[in-house]
């Protein structure tokens, strides 16, 4: 190491520097300082010596300059500081100029400035000249006053020279020590700093040297406790450290170079199979190249389509097939051959991504169209085709892909008229499936219109149809809820069961009179049936007839009725049992005829009004279908007679003969209700009496066919034609006005009554015949046998 | 003696078939519900019950039910009154025992005499 890089130099030049700059600094400054209370002290002299001298001199003095110059000798004798002392006085115009001064060459000079400053301003100033460049001259200039008057000024010219020169040299004394003093501190301070700090890490550097050089057991010599003992500290360990761990280093060294030895050995045996191994492809390559030529062979042979192109689309190889199919003869017509070409354009780039992807190793097949002209060499004459494209052989440029094609032209055709058929079929569902939902639409819009409740369920007897009625009848929406409320309606049929036997019952059924929450119902249940031949059941209609309203008219009027018939009968009994009784017992005791008349009137009027009261309850009755009708088998013969027999009086009366008109017959079996037969008959007859004046009045039977025919001819007066038309309706005597009725006969019900009656027997009734003058033949029939009549319509 | 209990509440009615049993020299009784009918029927013990088939409590048919129940008065003969519209009440009248039915307002005094004079003959018998 040299000494310019130890610390040392360091240090000690550090200090020198600094000396060299502090000192000259410190000089200058304590120079200066003292330089200042040098004139400080000055000052103060000159300004004690200034008001001395002006109270020593006044204004008579001033005029006579040889005292003025006396008194300036004097005080420069007893001021030695005093260098100079110049007086100044003021002419009239304010100029200053010397009159007295220890310096004779200065009088009537004009003084240095400060003089006219002082002059001015009346201040006793003190400057430091600079008039001759004299540092250690020092001016004090005080103004003279007479009677308040500035008439002058004495300027005193101070010199510091003789103190500075004094304290320059006790300067240099003072230097020269200082410096001696200096030098030995530098000295002192640099053997301890190089005995307690450079010596021993000297040493530590020499030690730590010597272990860098290798040596690592080496430890270095702690001499003190300090920094410099505690780095040697850290030294030891840091080196005893490096040597324990190089020795585990060392080991481990020792170890893996063994390892290495071992995998070393291990990789040769490797490289001998590799070798072994290499000879091995390159065998199998050799062959794989034989059996590439055979498959090449193959290929050209095939009757397929096969070709295999390089990576661009180049044809390399074509089939047999191939070539039939792109029309070629032979092998030179497809040198020059561009066969991406005959493919359609739309199709070209996806034959290149499947030869990219073939040239990758992956097998990829798709639907190409070709341009198609069976002339021309080189063009497809197949439209569609399914290529398949492998990768065949070879590496780099090289590489050789197998394309197989397919005709699937007629496929694809087939694929388009699919899809054609498939758009006309969807639009078909389309319109049909509109069609059914407007159906469909009429249907619900009908049922719910319906003014009774409709049901329909399934064979499950669930309800899937159910319309508004239905619900507010029921009085819920839910089908379940539907279900058990209308169950529960219908209390003696079993719905479920019902439904189940659908298929075998196939019945209809009514219930009439069912009273639910306050109302009347009838109820009609159908099954649904579907299927011409074989007809199945697939559910069951239920249709709610609200009926309370009709039940109740009928009520009503079957109360009119009641009350009606009684109110009307009781009365004209009163007054036809009456009558009857006068005429029948107290006939004898009455004189007068005409009491006798008025009697028989009224009897006749009361048996009318009965009469009348009687057909109008019959035909209410009829109507009503409330008439009750006792069907049964019985003679019609006997009743015949019985009717004759109960008629031939009155009949005798207007001298008309009654009787039975067809002979031979015994016995004659009707089924049929035996009093309203009777009634009929007697109505008849009745009126054939009443319309005839002479002849004869005749009953034939005559069966027919099933039925009997029952005909009452007269001998009368017979029906005009186109009166023939209103018999048999209600109030109409054959007469061509309401008003020419002849209210004296009948209530004109009769025979509207007598054709209620027959044809609710099953019978019919009409006017056989009838010629005006001549007579009438009024027929009806009624059958022998009971009739099949379904029960439900 | 031979005698006729008419069950009636009519006035009318009951005044016809009064004048006319009077004219006609008959035994008779009169009563205007179905209670004293019963009643007087067995009391009475006629050769003829006219019976009224629409009364008030208790109508006829009631009434004949009970007479024929009664072994007393199941033998004697009635004959229900009857107006024209009740066809089903007279057939189970006929159910119920009674001979036969007269329509009031056929009243004709010679028939209804005949018919009388039948059943009080044969009590007579």
């Amino acid at each position: 190491m040299k000494f310019k890089q130890s610390l040392s130099f360091k240090v000690v030049g550090f200090l020198v520097i600094m000396l060299i700059i502090e000192i000259p600094v410190f000089l200058i400054l304590f120079w200066r300082v003292q330089y200042a209370t040098f004139n400080r002290l000055y000052e103060e002299k000159g300004f004690s010596i200034a008001i001395s001298l002006d109270s020593s001199i006044d204004i008579n003095d001033l005029k006579d300059t040889e005292k003025l110059q006396n008194t300036i000798n004097k005080y420069l004798l007893l001021k030695p500081e005093i260098s100079q002392l110049d007086i100044s006085l003021a002419d009239k115009n304010g100029n200053l100029t010397i009159v007295a001064s220890s310096d004779s060459t200065q009088i009537s000079l004009n003084p240095e400035e400060g003089n006219n400053q002082v002059f001015q301003s009346g201040e006793t100033t003190s400057l430091n000249d600079t008039f001759s460049g004299n540092i250690h001259r020092l001016h004090v200039i005080s103004p003279i006053l007479i009677s308040g008057q500035i008439v002058g000024t004495y300027n005193l010219h101070l010199s510091m020279e003789k103190s500075i020169a004094e304290f320059n040299h006790q300067m240099e004394i003072s230097l020269i020590g200082l410096i001696v003093l200096l030098i030995i501190f530098l000295v002192g301070f640099w053997l301890v700093f190089r005995k307690v700090l450079i010596s021993p890490i000297e040493d530590l550097a020499k030690d730590v040297e010597a272990i860098s050089a290798g040596d690592l057991t080496k430890r270095v010599v702690i001499k003190s406790r300090d920094e410099v003992g505690r780095l040697a500290t850290a030294f030891n360990l840091a080196s005893e450290t490096i040597y324990k761990s190089y020795q585990g280093l060392e080991q481990k060294v020792k170890e893996r170079t063994e390892e290495l030895n071992k995998s070393f050995q291990t990789v040769e045996v490797q490289n001998v199979n590799l070798e072994e191994n290499r000879k091995a492809i390159l065998n199998i390559l050799e062959d794989v190249k034989v059996s590439e030529n055979k498959f090449i062979g193959l290929i050209q042979s095939s009757e397929d389509c096969i070709k295999v192109l390089n990576v661009n689309g180049k044809l390399l190889f074509l089939s047999k097939g191939g070539m039939r199919e792109h029309g070629f003869t032979s092998q030179e017509e497809i040198k020059n051959w561009d066969y991406m070409a005959t493919i359609k354009d739309e199709y070209a780039p996806k034959i290149k991504e499947a030869l990219k992807q073939a040239a990758q190793g992956i097998t990829t097949s798709l639907d190409v169209e070709h341009y198609v002209n069976k002339d021309i060499a080189g063009c497809s004459n197949r439209e569609w085709c399914n290529m398949t494209f492998s990768l065949l052989s070879g590496q780099g440029a090289e590489l050789n892909i197998l394309a197989v094609s397919r005709d699937i032209s007629k496929s694809k055709k087939l694929e388009e008229m699919l899809v054609e058929e498939k758009k006309r079929v969807e639009l078909k569902v389309v319109e049909r499936t509109r069609q059914l939902a407007d159906e469909k639409n009429k249907l619900s819009s009908s049922i719910d219109n319906l003014p009774v409740g409709f049901i329909m369920t399934n064979l499950e007897a669930e309800i899937v149809v159910a319309n508004t009625l239905a619900s507010g009848i029921l009085g819920t929406k839910d089908s379940g809820e539907m279900f058990t409320k209308l169950s529960s309606l219908i209390k003696d049929i079993n719905l479920k069961e019902l439904v189940k036997n659908c298929n075998e019952k196939k019945e209809k059924l009514i219930i009439d009179n069912i009273d639910y929450e306050n109302k009347i119902y009838k109820i009609f249940i159908s099954p649904i049936l579907v299927g011409n031949v074989e007809e199945r059941c697939i559910g069951i209609v239920v249709l709610l007839m609200d009926i309370t309203e009709a039940k109740i008219l009928e009520r009503s009027k079957d109360e009119f009725f009641s009350i009606a018939s009684h109110e009307l009968r009781t009365p004209l009994t009163a007054i036809r049992g009456n009558s009857s009784l006068i005429k029948d017992v107290y006939m004898e005791k009455m004189k007068d005829p005409e009491l006798a008349a008025m009697i028989d009137d009224i009897h006749d009027s009361a048996i009318r009004l009965i009469d009348i009261v009687n057909d109008f309850l019959n035909v209410s009755r009829l109507e009503m279908g409330k008439m009750e009708f006792k069907k049964e088998s019985f003679d019609l013969v006997p009743l015949v007679a019985q009717v004759i027999s109960e008629l031939t009086t009155q009949a005798a009366q207007k001298k008309l003969l009654l009787k039975l008109g067809t002979q031979g017959i015994k016995t004659l079996s009707i089924f049929s209700d035996k009093d309203r037969v009777k009634e009929v008959l007697v109505n008849l007859v009745g009126n054939s009496i009443k319309y005839t004046e002479k002849g004869e009045i005749n009953i034939d039977l005559v069966p027919i066919n099933g039925y009997t025919k029952i005909s009452v001819k007269d001998t009368g007066n017979g029906i005009p034609i186109e009166d023939q038309k209103l018999l048999f309706r209600k109030f109409q005597q054959a007469g061509p006005s309401l008003l020419t009725r002849d209210t004296t006969k009948s209530t004109g019900l009769g025979l509207y009554i007598n054709k209620m009656i027959v044809e609710e027997m099953g019978g019919k009734i009409w006017l056989e015949s009838s010629t005006v003058g001549k007579g009438s033949v009024f027929s009806f029939t009624l059958p022998v046998e009971p009739s099949k009549k379904l029960s439900i319509e | 003696m031979a005698s006729i209990l008419i069950v009636e509440d009519d006035p009318y009615v009951q005044r016809i078939y009064q004048r006319l049993f009077s004219f006609k020299e008959y035994t008779f009784e009169m009563v205007s519900n179905g209670e004293d009918g019963l009643k007087k029927a067995k009391s009475l013990n006629p050769s003829l019950i006219i019976l009224d088939i629409m009364m008030h409590p208790m109508d006829g048919l009631t009434v004949l039910k009970k007479l024929k129940e009664d072994k007393q008065t199941s033998d004697i003969p009635v004959l229900m009154l009857t107006n024209l519209g009740e066809e089903e009440s007279i057939k189970r009248a006929y159910d119920l025992g009674a001979e036969g039915y007269m329509i009031k307002s056929d009243f004709d005094p010679e028939e209804v005499a005949k018919v009388v004079d039948k059943y009080l003959k044969r009590e007579l018998k």
